[in-house]
């Protein structure tokens, strides 16, 4: 009797361990992403009141919770970021001008992570920055999950813009673990024209990556010790 | 093919033949006396709509025969009324709506119809900066003719090189139509005016099918899709020859009708828009032709074609969901891709199964009211994608694509393709 609680104990932590192992290797995988430069020129707002930056990801296809954005060293020169545009929805860490992480779940979150901030422009050489990563542990389908980088007038209207679904400056199908960003311009028939946003990678492989291998690696170690405790025990 | 034979021959046959100008009977009766005595035992008919005030144009019109000859039809003297129910640019310019006009009609006249002038300009000031698409135009048909909609026998789709519809009259900033985004736009009518349980049939002339379509033969061969066949000359001779014709009456210096875009008969007849004299120039003032119709069918029992599955053809490429706070809308980009080898006539459709969550809008932002129900499963939302032909196959980039709008996140359980005239 002691020996099977013993064994159902030992299952249990074996279960623990892999499921903790896997997230931290998903975890790993999403650590690793590409990291892209995006610059936008938003010189033409000068002077044109209050804008919104907004940031989305979007669970598409079950499971939830397995997609993320993270958005760093958000940077707006000639002009000023203001206040939170409510409500932020779904999971959302952090904060601008410091790193922002978007996940599409998990299901208590909701399916939509949003986030939108205002932002105004005083100079006509002005430009918003801001480095993007992309990473997902499964690719969703038959709907993808997704990443949207919006830019809304006054009255919360997105800029029309010659993305898939005319809002997007920037955006991004999970169909890949790593998906690519895609820039997009202002349409024809918007007020105001931005040009297509500038991409660019970075070589830089963020440190966080290294942290979660070290996660990874410590909870292997402590699955090890179980276990050579339990195989003395049973001695 | 076989059923389309099987649906026609259920139709009851009706010889008809509709006047509204006395001289052009006066030039029959020089020409050929079978043709007279023909005349003798048919009704008058009129396109009421396009005449202003055309109910005292209706009341006054003299009727072929006297008062009193044993021939003449019973009063109304018309037997063949056809309302037009969307001119192109403009919902009616006669003034009176086609709802009012077949409410009024006498139900002794045993064929009364609507037609559908098409645009190819999308020059409607009804909806500026939008493809106004032969679903679109159809629609605004079908609206004006309300409640009526069940007394009609057929719905004309109306194909013109009129200037006004095809060049003039753009909306700033609208595209030029190449052909075969015109032959779609007819197709789509086609479709839709099936959609409705309405019979289509085909206005066009020679000339004027050959100028837009390029002689598409489509409709008239493999479709079996009926023509109204107008007479591209503008002569009386060759017009009453071709009435020689029709009515099997074999002078020696008739020439055979020859058949165009596929059709190598002709349901509908319009013999002259010019031909007068003083006696009748002011009904051609009016607007008034002479038609003739060999067969229709009964309003209500005509049953429209199927639409095709193919769903198995093509690669449906879902876009990530977006959300738009100062809308509320959920928006999603639907790409379709013909796999190679394939080839299906359109127009396309895309049908969402399953969709409870969410109300479907279209890229105008207007909600989506059309359902299958004719192909299962059937109450399941589905939305046109224009692709640019009335041929669905391999192609180069892009890709025809679609917007989806849902009022709330959608969860819809599977997606198909149909394909073709016939009914969703």
């Amino acid at each position: 009797m002691r020996r099977r609680t013993s064994m159902n104990a030992g299952h249990t932590i074996c279960y623990l361990t892999i499921m903790i192992a896997g997230f931290l290797l998903a975890w790993a995988s999403i650590c690793n992403a590409q990291l892209y430069n995006v610059a936008i020129d938003t010189s033409s707002l000068d002077g044109l009141g209050t804008y919104y930056v907004e940031f989305q990801v979007t669970a598409g296809s079950a499971p939830f919770g397995d997609s993320q954005a993270t958005i760093s060293n958000f940077n707006l020169t000639g002009g000023t970021l203001g206040a939170i545009l409510p409500p932020t929805q779904g999971n959302v860490a952090g904060s601008l001008p410091g790193t922002l992480i978007l996940t599409d779940g998990p299901a208590i979150f909701g399916p939509i992570a949003d986030f939108a901030q205002a932002f105004s422009v005083t100079n006509t050489t002005s430009n918003l920055s801001f480095g993007l990563q992309l990473a997902a542990s499964t690719v969703n389908t038959p709907i993808p999950d997704g990443f949207t980088f919006m830019i809304l007038d006054g009255s919360q209207v997105p800029l029309p813009t010659t993305g898939p679904t005319g809002v997007e400056f920037v955006s991004a199908d999970f169909t890949s673990t790593t998906p690519i960003p895609q820039v997009y311009g202002t349409a024809s028939n918007s007020p105001v024209i931005i040009p297509t946003p500038n991409l660019t990678t970075s070589t830089a492989v963020p440190e966080s990556n290294a942290i979660c291998l070290l996660g990874s690696l410590s909870l292997s170690i402590i699955r090890l010790l179980i276990r050579r405790r339990d195989i003395l025990k049973q001695r | 093919m076989a059923l389309k034979r099987c649906k026609y021959s259920y139709w009851p046959v009706y010889t008809l033949v509709s006047l509204c100008l006395c001289g052009v009977q006066s030039a029959i009766a020089q020409t050929s006396g079978n043709i007279t005595s023909l005349v003798k035992q048919i009704p008058v008919g009129v396109d009421v709509s396009s005449i202003p005030n055309w109910n005292t144009v209706y009341n006054n019109f003299q009727p072929a025969l006297p008062i009193g000859d044993p021939n003449r039809s019973p009063d109304p003297p018309f037997n063949f009324v056809i309302a037009e129910a969307w001119a192109g640019i403009h919902p009616t310019p006669g003034g009176d709506s086609p709802n009012a006009i077949l409410q009024s009609i006498s139900t002794n006249i045993t064929l009364r119809a609507a037609y559908c002038e098409l645009n190819f300009n999308d020059g409607s000031p009804l909806a500026p900066n939008t493809s106004q698409t032969g679903y679109w135009q159809v629609q605004q048909a079908i609206s004006n003719i309300g409640d009526q909609l069940g007394t009609i026998s057929f719905l004309a789709i109306a194909v013109e090189n009129d200037a006004n519809l095809v060049n003039a009259n753009k909306t700033p900033g609208s595209h030029t139509l190449s052909k075969p985004e015109k032959i779609e736009r007819i197709f789509q009518a086609v479709q839709a005016a099936n959609q409705a349980g309405l019979m289509p049939i085909i206005y066009t002339s020679r000339d004027d099918w050959a100028s837009v379509t390029d002689s598409n033969t489509y409709l008239g061969g493999n479709a079996q899709i009926p023509l109204w066949d107008i007479d591209g000359s503008t002569g009386t001779t060759i017009d009453t020859i071709d009435i020689s014709l029709d009515f099997d009456v074999t002078p020696t210096s008739i020439t055979p009708w020859v058949g165009y875009g596929g059709w190598t008969q002709r349901q509908g007849r319009q013999y002259a828009l010019t031909v007068g004299n003083p006696t009748n120039a002011a009904a051609i003032a009016a607007g008034a032709d002479f038609d003739s119709f060999s067969s229709f069918p009964i309003a209500g029992q005509y049953v429209p074609p199927t639409a095709v599955d193919i769903t198995q053809q093509v690669a449906v490429n879902l876009g990530r969901l977006v959300y738009v706070r100062s809308t509320g809308l959920w928006y999603q980009r639907v790409t379709l891709t013909a796999h190679p080898g394939t080839s299906n006539v359109g127009p396309i459709s895309l049908v969402l199964d399953g969709l409870t969550s969410a109300a479907l809008f279209d890229e105008s932002g207007n909600r989506v009211n059309t359902f299958t129900k004719n192909v299962a499963p059937l109450n399941s939302p589905y939305i046109n994608v224009d692709i640019g032909d009335y041929v669905f196959e391999p192609q180069a980039p892009p890709q025809p694509s679609v917007v989806l709008q849902f009022n709330a996140r959608p969860n819809y359980t599977h997606i198909r393709v149909l394909g073709g005239i016939g009914q969703r």
